[in-house]
């Protein structure tokens, strides 16, 4: 009972966070890209996160002409999530701000399932401003991370790194992607990476150059020499991943699907694994661990 | 002062190993589930080795890798064709995230991979390697092998085993298998293993799999002191090298299995190393048998013949299957302690066997001394 009802009350306050805040004076990161008047608009605000999250409903102003459905009715894999999406050609100049209430579930899990592991950790509560002339010249948001501080209980921190922007789908473009500030881990994944970690700059420094490499074995996909040795790079600093207090699964669970979020690039990691075949095991290599 | 006192004592009683893995004689393998990338393999394995096999030399404990290329190939298109270009991206991330923990997967994406059967999930590209690594150990190491596989491993596991039975049973003979979170229905060689009662993975598969009702049942469930903070209740890390109790399962598991193999009476018998056969004879019918190992080679042979003028020895080098490398033929009329030599070249592979067998046939006043090498620089001048 004293579980269930802890869990009840982070479930509260993660709701009332969403709710309350609204638009921070002070945004850190944006997620949300420009529109132009006149010209058809589409977002798609993601809820399939959790195993029961959902996005249930919107508050503050739309551009006029651009209207907000709850899609409920998605099929195929992308079955279980209300997803938010905006749609519309918006008419009207301005500065536009809304919130929309994330739910994120976690007191209908069972209460084994409650402590802040694996997916729960990747769990991230938007709250996502459109300002600016156009739709937004400037738009502004801000993320918000829960970080577990014991088994089930979760506080409530804004991500302050200066993050670079999403690239959204020209990030996705080419299997490279887009690395605008240069530090040799595509914008995506570092967002990804820091969103999931954003109090450990251990486990950042650690899973950025796994990152970096598990992205340079794509690039050499057919070359088993290459695959080898950068996976042997990857294995290098995964060494590192207790001293950084990250959890073993994390490659699977967090690098995996940042790094492979596209047809092209898990094309290649499979055709890298198939490149290994016969090739025999990897090198053992030492990192310097952070 | 007791208290921690006692409380390090049953650590310490905790942490000793039972019994011992290591004999130089057995070599450890761990095949992997799936979606493990080569470079989580080791890690993997490392982990093992500190949880079960902390008596073994790292050495003595190895992958063998594979991963489900062919499956993942077949999906992604399947996972293309779901969205828009906007949708990609979320696509293809949680495709990734549901391979990684099945639990978290819509029962549509589950279906998907229940389509596959055991043998569908083996592919022989990575199959054959891991029965190349068990030959070598076993003829040319002269080691037994004590496979651990998790998850999906255990279809591997179970199809090296089948294989080995078919076309190398005396190797085969000397392997057992510990199965960790199975979604098979058998263990091959009458196996143990292990399956949390909340394994979800393992739960959801009794469910979509065809054969769901047959995977074999839990063995282990969780109490109090076990619970562990992975809600798939499936890693192998988090969920079944974490809770001491389970571990120590595992580990009696493989301590079993090894020691079935040790017994008297068991059926694996390692092979014997080869030294140059030596033999003598008189009149009458020999055959000999001469183990040489795996590996190609150029043997060689010697025979002296002594004896009267009536004195005939013939002689037949045949593999397993009776078909002859060599042969010889010849009579006193040439002299006592004449000496013939000839070589044959050996191919354990080509031959699919580990040795040879001589066929003498003697007859007359014979007396014949012959000696036949290893192929490898022994000599028999």
């Amino acid at each position: 009972m004293r579980n269930w009802l802890l869990g009840f009350c982070v479930f509260a306050f993660l709701c009332s966070s969403a709710w309350a805040d609204g638009c921070p004076t002070a945004c850190a990161d944006c997620t949300l890209p420009n529109g132009q008047v006149g010209q058809f608009y589409k977002l798609t605000l993601y809820a399939n996160i959790g195993k029961f999250s959902k996005i249930t409903g919107v508050t503050g102003n739309l551009p006029p002409g651009v209207s907000v459905n709850i899609d409920q009715n998605v099929t195929g894999w992308d079955s279980h999530p209300h997803n938010l999406v905006l749609v519309g050609t918006p008419s009207q100049p301005g500065t536009y701000v809304f919130n929309y209430k994330f739910e994120n579930g976690i007191v209908w899990e069972p209460i084994e399932y409650i402590p802040g592991y694996g997916n729960y950790i990747t769990q991230k509560i938007q709250i996502d401003c459109i300002q600016g002339t156009g739709i937004s010249s400037l738009p502004r948001s801000v993320i918000y991370v829960p970080i577990p501080i014991d088994d089930d209980i979760y506080v409530i921190v804004p991500v302050e790194q200066n993050l670079p922007r999403d690239p959204g789908v020209a990030g996705d473009a080419t299997v490279t992607g887009i690395d605008s500030n240069g530090d040799g881990v595509r914008d995506d994944v570092e967002r990804g990476i820091v969103y999931a970690y954003p109090k450990n700059p251990k486990a950042q420094t650690v899973l950025f150059e796994m990152a970096k490499y598990y992205q340079a074995v794509l690039a050499n996909s057919t070359s088993a020499a290459a695959v080898q040795q950068y996976f042997g790079i990857v294995a290098a600093w995964g060494a590192c991943l207790d001293a950084a207090a990250v959890e073993p699964e994390v490659e699977g669970r967090l690098l995996r699907p940042l790094v492979l979020n596209s047809y092209d690039r898990s094309y290649n990691y499979i055709l890298a694994l198939r490149s290994l075949q016969g090739a025999g095991p990897i090198p053992e290599m030492m990192a310097a661990c952070p | 002062m007791i208290k921690i006192a006692f409380s390090c004592l049953l650590l310490t009683l905790m942490l000793v190993p039972s019994a011992y893995c290591a004999d130089g004689e057995t070599t450890y393998f761990f095949i992997n589930g799936m979606n493990v990338a080569p470079d989580e393999a080791p890690r993997l394995r490392q982990r093992l080795q500190t949880r079960v096999l902390l008596d073994v030399p790292s050495g003595d404990v190895k992958n063998l890798y594979q991963d489900n290329d062919a499956a993942f190939s077949t999906m992604i298109d399947r996972v293309r064709a779901q969205g828009n270009a906007d949708s990609q991206r979320e696509l293809f991330k949680n495709f990734w995230k549901w391979l990684d923990d099945l639990s978290l997967a819509p029962s549509s994406f589950r279906q998907q991979l229940a389509t596959l059967d055991e043998a569908a999930y083996v592919q022989s590209a990575w199959l054959q390697p891991m029965v190349a690594a068990l030959r070598d150990n076993y003829y040319n190491k002269r080691r037994k092998a004590v496979v651990v596989a998790h998850s999906q491993g255990n279809f591997y596991a179970n199809q090296l085993v089948n294989y080995l039975r078919s076309f190398d049973p005396a190797v085969a003979a000397c392997v057992t298998v510990v199965g960790v979170a199975t979604p098979a229905t058998y263990v091959a060689n009458s196996g143990s293993y292990e399956t949390r009662s909340d394994d979800t993975v393992i739960n959801l598969a009794r469910v979509d799999f065809p054969w769901g009702r047959s995977i074999l049942p839990p063995t282990w469930s969780p109490t109090g002191p076990d619970l562990v903070p992975d809600p798939s209740g499936h890693t192998l890390i988090g969920s079944y090298l974490g809770p001491n109790s389970l571990s120590q399962r595992i580990r009696n598991d493989v301590l079993s299995g090894k020691q079935s193999l040790d017994a008297t009476g068991s059926a694996c018998v390692l092979p014997q190393v080869c030294s140059p056969l030596r033999t003598s004879g008189g009149s009458g019918n020999y055959l000999v048998s001469h183990f040489l190992g795996t590996g190609a080679r150029d043997v060689s042979v010697r025979t002296d013949l002594g004896g009267l003028l009536d004195a005939e020895l013939r002689m037949n080098i045949c593999d397993a299957d009776g078909v002859r490398f060599c042969w010889f033929s010849g009579n006193g009329n040439v002299g006592p302690g004449t000496t013939f030599r000839f070589k044959f070249h050996f191919d354990a592979a080509v031959n699919a066997t580990a040795g040879i067998e001589i066929l003498l046939e003697a007859s007359g006043h014979s007396n014949w001394n012959l000696c036949v090498d290893c192929g490898d620089g022994s000599t028999c001048n």
